[in-house]
């Protein structure tokens, strides 16, 4: 039933808002968006980055060749 | 109904749960509490911010003049979920760092919803704003909080009494309970201090005791002490 005239305020109990939470996550994906989010932080700590062993590329052509 | 908490425990979102357990260790016989929700979640497109506001009864302690009461507890202003579908990548505190929560003396064996639109209310403007609350601070609200002819028109904040700062996977969660405080009680708490306010009142079980109960019944106020100009202001909390 609506809560002070809000309609979209509802009265339930915790267990049934959790069920109802995990199928929301899975209708929208927020489970999948939320792994992708993990994975990327897992990618970033599995890369150390030593800044003294990169090499600079430069797209400069030679031009006194 | 121990096994089936901890399958609903399972289907938590991460910064829920440590929330949800800082509740339970208070009310350990209330482990399914009733609690208002959105049918349209703020993160799907809704309007009202704050996902779930449970209400677990109180008895309070006769003894301490504390009365039985209500007790709402709102969680969406820290970030529950972690995904960046409400707050963007956590700085420390989680989301807001902040919960707000309230308590109603009442004697009703179904809780009152009135509490639960105002703390909805309260979060729409913290989203809206960006301004937190901190302890301290007056909250104008120009209208009975009930929307009777109570005398109890305005809010305080301090901080809970039971629950205490809390540490989730995305920061830490404060939580501040909002105080409902009669138009002379504001006005103090706007000239001097808010703190000074709430420990006057937390001196008077009429006018919410030691745990800053709101009794939207009440007619008096709390008994203000003169303002010493002498003494250097409280400044913090002024909003």
């Amino acid at each position: 039933f609506n809560v002070m005239n809000n309609s979209n305020l509802v009265v339930c109990n915790l267990e049934n808002n959790m069920a109802q939470l995990q199928a929301a996550n899975q209708k929208h994906e927020f489970n999948k968006m939320h792994k992708i989010v993990e994975e990327k932080q897992e990618l970033h700590k599995d890369v150390p980055v030593d800044v003294d062993n990169v090499s600079i590329v430069s797209d400069k052509k030679d031009d006194s060749k | 109904e121990r096994e089936q908490m901890t399958q609903t425990e399972r289907l938590m979102p991460p910064g829920l749960t440590p929330l949800y357990e800082a509740c339970t260790k208070v009310y350990p016989d209330q482990p399914n509490p009733l609690q208002v929700t959105t049918r349209l979640k703020y993160w799907l497109g809704g309007q009202d911010p704050l996902d779930y506001i449970s209400m677990y009864w109180n008895p309070g302690r006769p003894d301490e003049n504390i009365p039985p009461h209500w007790h709402y507890v709102s969680f969406g202003l820290s970030d529950l979920h972690g995904d960046g579908r409400v707050h963007p990548e956590p700085l420390g505190c989680s989301g807001y760092g902040l919960e707000l929560t309230f308590r109603l003396a009442s004697e009703e064996k179904q809780p009152p919803l009135w509490p639960a639109a105002l703390l909805q209310a309260l979060a729409r403007y913290i989203f809206t704003t960006g301004n937190k609350f901190v302890c301290g601070d007056h909250v104008s609200w120009h209208a009975p909080l009930d929307g009777s002819s109570s005398r109890v028109r305005h809010l305080l904040v301090a901080t809970d009494p039971q629950l205490e700062t809390t540490n989730t996977c995305h920061g830490s969660v404060t939580f501040l309970q909002m105080v409902g405080c009669t138009s002379r009680e504001l006005r103090a708490a706007q000239r001097g201090s808010g703190f000074e306010v709430l420990n006057m009142m937390s001196e008077d079980p009429r006018c919410g005791g030691a745990w800053l109960v709101t009794r939207t019944q009440r007619r008096v106020s709390a008994r203000l002490q003169h303002q010493n100009t002498q003494k250097p202001a409280h400044l913090a909390g002024v909003s």
